[in-house]
């Protein structure tokens, strides 16, 4: 009697015939008992609400959160920012459990786990894409290295952004951390390699959450946690394996059971196959790639300066304790859109110009506009039409600022990289010059290496 | 006995085991977190033969780079010499459980140590106040990674849990696989940030490559039960033998000793760790981020114009460490504070308990030459501080020639978006 059938007769493993083979019975980790059923049917679900939204664009959430001011008025264990992703998963189980106890044949059980499983592996790998293209094409939390955001000390910069600029440095650590992430959302496609994936999946994301946690608050955490029960569902089936593997040093075996699909099944199948995976790689795809190329556009207005002189309503300001108020450095974003100038008493004034939109966020805005903004700032003097103006020191607000919208910054290049600002800023006119630091002296990009 | 070797044979194999455990034990005693911090005996007899073989090889510049060379060489020159004298030469496979025993230690011992002082956060600790008043980009990129990695203590933490339990797994056979995963994902990370924030001729990253490699080698010496767990789940995996097949009796009655004292050598190497952690728990009252109200120099409080810039802003005071200035133009004068006659182990008490004192003094040293922190004006000088009130201090005394007498005053450390999480 061979291995195999000695362990069938123990129920141990399967038996696995030629004819199965040929066939292409599909293989399905043999998980039994209502829990199973009622997690599998709920992850259906909750993979397909993802699905229909990315990258089909169907927008349920007009039927799907009918009781979601309901449950944001009971539901107050975590903050606000948990309420929705919460409700997407109760109203997951609710429907699961419906479903569970209308379906009283159940018959189907090896089909649900099975689907329950392909809607998991697509939804994440869109997810895990979107991660991982950001990374290696979209340079995520380049905004951090943004002139505007190094002027700061670190103790007013905050934890988060100092966080970001560690992942956008250098092209070596994004392409590290980009590949973890878009390799497991590649491997998720192959049912092969789908084990693999999903505890990458779990340790990326649980890496994320901690991370978020760690430097930008509780808030942050929900975002790699509503990922977490569609991968948790593909690993949870091996986590005995992977205990007496791993740990027990147990001989492990996998109990599955056989899915046999109809041939119009398996043809379907094939085809959705060839249609889904550029379906869900294409949204994140193009996504980072206008990304990367609002990124990319970069005018000469960009980055630090010395205030070399400073006039206020005429009058010149030296560089001095009894003028407090006096610009001391200037520091002006890839495209203007940011501009803090400090001034000696550390009073950072941020001045928002260009577009009405969020300034942190360039990618907002399409990468048309971008490229646009940067060609009309190449020129020798221009106009920067100022949006708002905010006065922080360390943080907090300072003072009561107003008339700034309609302001007007004109500036002129009178060198090489000398730089005139005149205008009116609050009812209050300034001419300032500027001399423009080498970028190639700041200490923290000497060692910089991003090609791309 | 069959297979016996022609007397000058050397095998590629049975080199490649020797000098992968002669490299793997100059790794572990060449380390300075492991066995073999600055100033021992080892590193003493090492050291100059060292200088001496980087001076040869063109490397003076980058010692780290060399260092790897070096080793490389001592391994092979060292694995030529042992397959010359051993006498037992049919027995690769010994070697190889061996090497592979021996890379397991050697790799628990580094993880364990790490995650010691990450756990502890003395690896990367909270910020210090002269890096608070710092802009960013004054820093050098790689002298940046730890200060901000410090002001997270869940994400040190955690770092540090995974690296204790690493390197803990790696102490038992069984958890041996888990263990090497687990530390190669750590150590490729820590390995790309190296790479990423450096200049890459420096080398900073081969410490870390050095264990990512053992790390590699224990898994690959498994890939093919890796494989099958994870890519043919229908096929049934076994465990791995848990004792190892010595052939000499020397080396099973060895094998009872030796791991309890490895653990041993690894709970004494990580002591002074633990006091040093215990020490950073006292913190100096006076430790701050101050501004400067009332500044004179040589009893001039009104500076002349071209003077008029260095006037101070801020003054940093950490935990008698650093003491940091921020002048008008924008420039970072920085000083070490000496404590004289105090160990390492002993300088978190002694500054809190000197700077709990209404009045002390404050002795300004300059800053030791590191190409890794950013470029300050250095401060000398020796200056009393008095505390008036609650949140003020008055400064007196000599910087360089130069009589300076200050008033200031603290601003809470809540003001900082950086403590706000804390």
């Amino acid at each position: 009697m061979s291995e195999t059938q000695q362990n069938a007769l123990r129920g141990v493993g399967t038996i696995q015939t030629e004819a199965s083979r040929s066939e292409g019975f599909l293989t399905v980790p043999a998980v039994h008992g209502w829990g199973w059923s009622i997690a599998a049917r709920a992850v259906f679900i909750y993979s397909i609400n993802v699905l229909l939204w990315e990258p089909f664009h169907l927008d349920i959430h007009i039927v799907w959160d009918l009781g979601l001011p309901l449950f944001s008025r009971y539901f107050k264990l975590m903050g606000p920012e948990w309420i929705g992703s919460t409700y997407n998963l109760v109203v997951s189980l609710l429907i699961g459990s419906l479903w569970f106890m209308v379906d009283r044949r159940r018959k189907h059980e090896t089909a649900i786990q099975e689907l329950a499983r392909l809607a998991s592996r697509y939804s994440l790998a869109g997810m895990l894409a979107q991660y991982g293209l950001e990374k290696l094409i979209g340079s995520q939390g380049s905004w951090a290295l943004y002139p505007s955001w190094l002027i700061r000390p670190l103790g007013e910069a905050g934890t988060g952004a100092a966080m970001m600029s560690w992942l956008s440095f250098s092209t070596v650590y994004e392409q590290f951390s980009g590949w973890v992430e878009m390799g497991a959302g590649l491997l998720i496609f192959a049912r092969r390699t789908t084990t693999l994936a999903a505890f990458l999946t779990v340790a990326s994301m649980l890496n994320v959450m901690v991370i978020n946690f760690s430097y930008f608050g509780r808030g942050t955490v929900q975002s790699p946690a509503i990922w977490l029960p569609q991968s948790m569902f593909l690993i949870a089936p091996y986590m005995g394996r992977f205990l007496n593997f791993f740990v027990l040093n147990r001989p492990t075996t996998m109990r599955v059971e056989y899915l046999d699909r109809p041939f119009w099944v398996r043809r379907a199948s094939l085809f959705l196959k060839v249609v889904m995976i550029p379906l869900v790689l294409y949204g994140p795809l193009a996504e980072n790639i206008a990304m990367a190329r609002i990124i990319a556009q970069h005018s000469p207005l960009g980055g630090n300066y010395r205030v070399e002189s400073f006039e206020r309503n005429g009058e010149a300001e030296p560089l001095s304790y009894e003028f407090p108020a006096r610009w001391r450095e200037v520091a002006i974003d890839p495209l203007a859109e940011q501009i803090v100038a400090r001034t000696v008493d550390g009073t950072d004034l941020a001045i928002t110009a260009g577009w009405p939109t969020e300034p942190l966020f360039p990618t907002m805005v399409e990468p048309q506009v971008s490229i646009e903004q940067a060609k009309r700032l190449a020129s020798s003097e221009g106009n920067l039409h100022i949006i708002s103006v905010s006065a922080t020191r360390r943080g907090a607000a300072v003072g009561n600022l107003a008339g700034a919208p309609h302001a007007v910054l004109h500036y002129t290049w009178v060198g090489p990289s000398e730089l005139l600002l005149s205008g009116d800023l609050n009812g209050v006119a300034l001419k300032i010059q500027l001399q423009k630091l080498p970028a190639d002296q700041i200490p923290f990009f000497l060692h910089r290496w991003k090609p791309f | 006995m069959t297979g016996t070797s022609p007397a000058f044979s050397y095998s590629v194999k049975s080199i490649a085991i020797r000098a992968g455990m002669i490299y793997a034990a100059l790794a572990c005693m060449m380390h300075p977190v492991l066995f073999a911090p600055r100033g021992t005996w080892f590193d003493s007899l090492t050291a100059p033969v060292e200088h001496a073989f980087a001076r040869f090889i063109g490397l003076s510049d980058y010692p780290l780079q060399s260092q790897v060379l070096f080793r490389i060489a001592v391994a092979l020159l060292g694995a030529f010499l042992w397959r010359a004298v051993d006498r037992r030469r049919d027995e690769e496979s010994m070697q190889c459980e061996l090497l592979l025993v021996e890379l397991r230690f050697v790799l628990a011992a580094a993880m364990i140590g790490l995650g010691f002082t990450e756990v502890l956060h003395l690896q990367m600790p909270w910020p210090s106040q002269a890096d608070w008043i710092r802009p960013i980009r004054e820093m050098p990129s790689l002298y940046f990674v730890p200060v901000w990695m410090g002001s997270a203590w869940l994400h040190e933490t955690v770092l540090g849990i995974i690296d204790l339990s690493a390197g803990t797994m790696l102490l038992f056979r069984r958890t041996t696989t888990l263990g090497a995963m687990l530390a190669m994902g750590n150590l490729a990370n820590a390995t790309a940030i190296l790479l990423a924030f450096n200049d890459i001729r420096i080398g900073s990253y081969w410490p870390t490559v050095n264990f990512l490699l053992f790390a590699v080698f224990l898994v690959l010496a498994d890939v093919q039960r890796i494989l099958n767990f994870f890519f043919f789940d229908q096929r049934a995996t076994e465990p791995v033998p848990t004792a190892c097949r010595w052939v000499a009796p020397w080396m099973k009655r060895a094998e009872r000793f030796a791991k309890p004292a490895f653990v041993s050598l690894i709970v004494i190497a990580n002591w002074p760790v633990a006091l040093g952690a215990y020490d950073t728990m006292h913190h100096a009252p006076i430790a701050g981020v101050y501004t400067v109200e009332q500044f004179a120099l040589d009893r001039q409080s009104t500076a002349l114009p071209e003077e008029a810039g260095s006037r101070w802003l801020l003054v940093a005071i950490d935990n008698c460490r650093r003491f940091a200035v921020r002048t008008v133009d924008g420039r970072q004068l920085e000083a070490s504070i000496v404590l004289p006659d105090v160990g390492l182990l002993h300088r978190g008490r002694e500054c809190a308990s000197m700077t709990s004192a209404p009045t002390g003094v404050l002795t300004l040293a300059a800053p030791p030459p590191d190409k890794n922190a950013p470029t300050s004006s250095p401060l000398e000088g020796v200056l009393k501080f008095s505390v008036e009130a609650p949140d003020t201090v008055g400064l007196d005394g000599k910087i360089g020639k130069t009589m300076l007498t200050a008033r200031l005053h603290r601003i809470p450390d809540t003001d900082f978006l950086l403590n706000q999480k804390r």
